[in-house]
């Protein structure tokens, strides 16, 4: 081979996203270069640093290629938190789609140091909770709940919880021993994490948006990418973009039903937040959306526009 | 034994007075410096009981106790300030030979031989702090210029790697003056048994 | 060059420049990265590693737990909680054929149950229970072996820092891990006593006894240990129950020991500072050893060694069970020569995966905490085999007129007793695993 690009990940191998798209796409990768390009895939941090240090190690050419959470880095992507806040995401495929346009809108400077293949949110975020089942706003109030980004913990925080900030591998401890009362993540997550087992309860929310997402990318390195032969980075190039970030953002989707089937089968509560306690808990988060907005004029951002720019973006790919 | 105790009278080696003299205050420097992040280890340490007790307290649901929970972002508080800690730790380890090794392979070795050797590898272990220090520099400059923040507080990320930084750079010169000293001890008496753990 | 050709030289190279005496940190960071440079072509990448590695590693929440522990030891040692514990054990065992021996282990292993470090175990004990010994008329081999052999409790006793650090590379639960090492911590208290029993049997002129105590004198002192039961109470109890998290389990017992230490006014400024000091010195070489680890770490990952290693063992036709005993052979031979940390933190990565591909009859998390706690007591082992054993070193520094060879005479039937519980353990899985199954 001419090449090999290596991939490093914060999730173990099984995981949904590791085994049904990094796998298969460094598969395709491969054999559509006839071999001239090698894809080595390192899961579960593998060669060292903690989740939040990947962005640093594509940037700085460390590994070629890296799959992670812009928000694992508060500050550093600002206009990506857009799609943390509450109630703006859709299902997991078609907000990648916008998510992808919006990159090419919005964000191509704030990854100016990397080259994006796909960026991708995971499907709607839910409460996992001991009991007891969070069912309406004052059910939340002082419980500590555990938070991947600023953002989302702001949230929690608005809403009455209790926030914890904490990497995902840190969750299940944390919720065996009672250091946090529950958890907000997707569905899909639950079933690596065996989230089921440790908490009775789990909420979901009605409506056609979801509580919350999170942008993830998977990026490769600039130079990497741009010392490639011609012929190759067309091959890179035709598994990048729209239909990439679409693809994972259906393998999230794919993974939230069997997650949510164990905990049916184990007899957890399934509470729905929908009708006008919805319209309460909209009301409750609206705040947040007024302070991040507050924060980006601060550093000059027009984040209205943006939020009105991917509202119309996620509503053309809703309607193809 | 003790080759400290029958180390030949008179001093020897490269300006061995204005060695003593600047071991004397280098030493007293590191000293000063782990005491600041023993300090600091001891606030984390009641940082983090006054946080299990508020969380404690708030879920037995008392009205006594209404208001009371966890320190927000406790979490990040104790890994910052015990990552402080272990920063302003390095320099005092080293200045004390507290670094582990394997002597089983140069037992044969005189107290000058193994200074001498001491002197080599001191003088690598400069060159590799020195390293590290520029590159964590590199770093918090990183850190800075991308406005990261810890999740739940929103302290300035290069704030920890500032602390970071005083602690490295005062390894690397702990590290320089311990080659001057194993050098002198290669030219004059040796290398002293049994310092450090 | 193929990517196990690389790891094999500079694990060459590693062992060479150890054994020449470069501080194990340092010689695991300049194999790294001259490692990662050999396979990358290039220094860029390699610099730009380090300018994170540092603050991710130092500043860790899973790996705050040990400034905490050793603190928490330091504390422990100025408040004489020591001394208690061996005044303690004392008068109920001193008037046995060999009790105060006996009484130093029994100590040991009180001190282990609220010391993560076997160094800070075996050096308080040491200073408490050597003059005793030698005023009791027991061998320097004596003497000097059953307290470096009784200071690895500090270890085998949860808590453990060497458990901790298995439980992050391994991702396994601290709690459980804790709870497993139990009851083969105090099957090695058991052991090391019955030895030296046997010990001053074959060779009477070892020991001498003392009068025994009346029971009141005897319950009096075991009053005296209050404090140390009650610590060891709520921090293991409240880490098991699901209170809180390791690191503030040992946050707890840092400021417990700290408070009695402070109360029974033995506390003042010098005796802080003493104490900062000595926390400093062990975290930093902890640390530094942490760090080249990680850097040699991500150097072995790249090389794929880990993989051709499993695969490799994969492909071996023995039973599950030599491949383990094969390994554990390995570690009690580099025992020999290595510290317990740093070949904790250079061979679980790859010996790990090895380990989990093999069928023992267990579940995976079984046979994760089974093999952590056979690796604890292996490399502990290590740190009392001859000739490198950073404990035979700190108590023979403590006994003047003691030769290292008497020491290395009076430590052989320890290590005896150790192997021959590795042997029990690895028969009966249930002794490290029924504790857990109890209580998770
Ligand atoms: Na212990
Ligand atoms: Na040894």
């Amino acid at each position: 081979q001419d090449v090999t690009l290596r991939v490093h990940h914060f999730l173990p191998a099984p995981a949904p996203v590791p085994a049904n798209f990094i796998t298969p796409w460094a598969e395709k990768v491969e054999a559509e270069s006839d071999g001239r390009i090698a894809v080595e895939v390192y899961p579960a941090m593998q060669l060292g640093g903690a989740p939040p240090n990947l962005i640093d190690q594509v940037r700085d050419g460390i590994v070629d290629v890296v799959w992670t959470l812009p928000g694992y880095t508060p500050g550093r992507f600002p206009r990506a938190e857009i799609f943390d806040l509450p109630f703006v995401a859709a299902d997991a495929e078609t907000t990648s789609r916008a998510a992808w346009r919006f990159y090419e809108e919005h964000m191509q400077e704030d990854f100016a140091d990397i080259h994006p293949i796909a960026v991708h949110v995971h499907g709607p975020g839910n409460f996992h909770m001991k009991a007891p089942a969070v069912e309406s706003l004052e059910d939340l109030e002082g419980r500590a709940v555990r938070g991947p980004t600023r953002m989302i913990t702001r949230l929690l925080e608005t809403l009455g919880a209790t926030p914890v900030g904490m990497p995902v591998p840190q969750v299940p401890e944390s919720l065996s021993r009672n250091v946090i009362d529950g958890t907000v993540i997707p569905w899909e997550v639950t079933r690596a994490l065996r989230v089921a087992e440790l908490v009775d309860t789990h909420t979901e929310f009605g409506g056609d948006r979801s509580f919350y997402t999170t942008l993830f990318v998977f990026a490769m390195n600039r130079d990497s990418y741009e010392g490639l032969p011609d012929d190759l980075r067309a091959v890179i190039d035709a598994n990048s973009g729209i239909e990439t970030s679409a693809w994972v953002g259906r393998v999230m989707d794919e993974g939230d039903a069997p997650a949510r089937a164990i905990a049916v089968e184990r007899g957890n509560t399934i509470a729905t937040i929908d009708g006008e306690e919805l319209t309460r808990w909209q009301e409750a988060a609206e705040p947040v959306v007024a302070s991040w907005i507050a924060d980006m004029e601060d550093q000059g951002i027009d984040a209205q526009a943006l939020i009105d720019s991917l509202a119309t973006i996620l509503a053309e790919e809703e309607a193809r | 034994m003790n080759a400290r105790a029958s180390r030949a009278p008179g001093p020897a080696g490269l300006f061995p007075r204005a060695e003593a003299m600047v071991g004397l205050w280098i030493g007293r420097f590191a000293g000063a410096l782990a005491v600041l992040g023993g300090s600091v280890l001891t606030l984390v340490t009641i940082l983090a009981v006054v946080s299990i007790i508020g969380r404690y307290a708030s879920r037995t649901r008392w009205p006594v106790f209404d208001g009371l929970g966890p320190i927000p972002g406790d979490f990040e508080l104790v890994s910052m300030g015990a990552g402080f800690a272990v920063f302003s730790f390095l320099a005092w380890c080293q200045f004390n030979r507290g670094h582990v090794t394997v002597d089983i392979f140069v037992s044969w070795m005189g107290p000058r031989a193994r200074a001498a050797l001491s002197t080599f590898t001191n003088l690598v272990l400069t060159a590799i702090v020195v390293l590290i220090a520029w590159q964590h520099g590199l770093g918090l400059h990183d850190k800075m210029r991308f406005r990261e923040t810890t999740t739940i507080l929103q302290i300035p990320l290069w704030w920890g790697y500032a602390g970071g930084l005083v602690g490295l750079w005062s390894f690397a010169l702990v590290s320089a003056y311990t080659v001057w000293r194993s050098l002198n001890e290669a030219l004059g008496a040796g290398e002293p048994d049994g310092d450090g753990i | 060059m193929s990517g196990l050709v690389i790891a094999g030289l500079f694990f060459g190279l590693l062992l060479f420049l150890i054994f020449a005496r470069m501080p194990i940190g340092l010689a695991m960071l300049v194999c790294g990265l001259l490692g990662s440079y050999t396979i990358f072509g290039r220094w860029a990448p390699v610099f730009a590693q380090l300018k994170h590695h540092a603050f991710e590693t130092f500043s860790s929440y899973s790996l705050s737990v040990v400034p905490l522990f050793l603190l928490m030891g330091a504390f422990a040692m100025k408040g004489g909680l020591s001394e208690a514990l061996f005044r303690a054990a004392a008068a109920w065992l001193g008037h046995r054929r060999g009790g105060v021996a006996m009484a130093g282990v029994g100590a040991s292993a009180g001190f282990g149950a609220i010391c993560g470090s076997s160094l800070a175990t075996a050096a308080t004990m040491g200073r408490v229970a050597l003059p005793e010994l030698r005023k009791h008329g027991y061998s320097g081999a004596l003497a000097t072996g059953s307290l470096a052999a009784g200071g690895t409790l500090g270890i085998l006793i949860p808590p453990s820092i060497i458990l901790v650090i298995y439980a992050i590379l391994t991702e396994q639960n601290i709690a459980k891990l804790f709870v497993a090492a139990m009851i083969p911590g105090l099957l090695a208290a058991l052991g090391y006593m019955i030895t030296v029993a046997i010990t001053v049997r074959l060779n009477p002129d070892d020991a001498m006894r003392t009068p025994r105590l009346p029971l009141m004198a005897r319950l009096k002192a075991l009053g005296e240990i209050w404090p140390v039961v009650a610590i060891f109470v709520v921090m293991i109890g409240g880490m098991n129950m699901g209170v809180f998290t390791p690191t503030e389990g040992a946050a707890f017992g840092a400021a417990g020991t700290g408070l009695v230490a402070a109360l029974r006014g033995k506390l003042g400024f010098a005796a802080l500072i003493d104490c900062f000091r000595s926390t400093a010195a062990s975290t930093g070489m902890i640390f530094f050893i942490i760090l080249g680890a990680g850097s040699f770490n991500s150097f072995l990952a790249i090389t794929r060694l880990p993989v051709f290693a499993a695969d490799w063992v994969g492909g071996l036709a023995v039973a599950p069970v030599m491949v383990l005993v094969v390994i554990l052979l390995i570690y009690l031979v580099f025992g020999c020569v290595m510290d317990s940390l740093s070949m904790i933190l250079l061979t679980v990565p790859i010996f790990f995966p090895i380990i989990m591909t093999l069928d023992f009859g267990l579940t995976p998390e079984e046979t994760a905490l089974w093999f952590g706690i056979l690796v604890l007591i292996v490399v502990e082992v290590g740190l009392i085999t001859p000739p490198v054993g950073m404990n035979l070193f700190i108590i023979n520094s403590m006994a003047p007129g003691v030769s290292m060879m008497q020491t290395y005479r009076g430590v052989i039937p320890f290590v005896a007793s150790d192997i021959i519980r590795t042997g029990i353990l690895i028969a009966l899985p249930p002794l490290t695993l029924g504790l857990v199954w109890l209580l998770f």
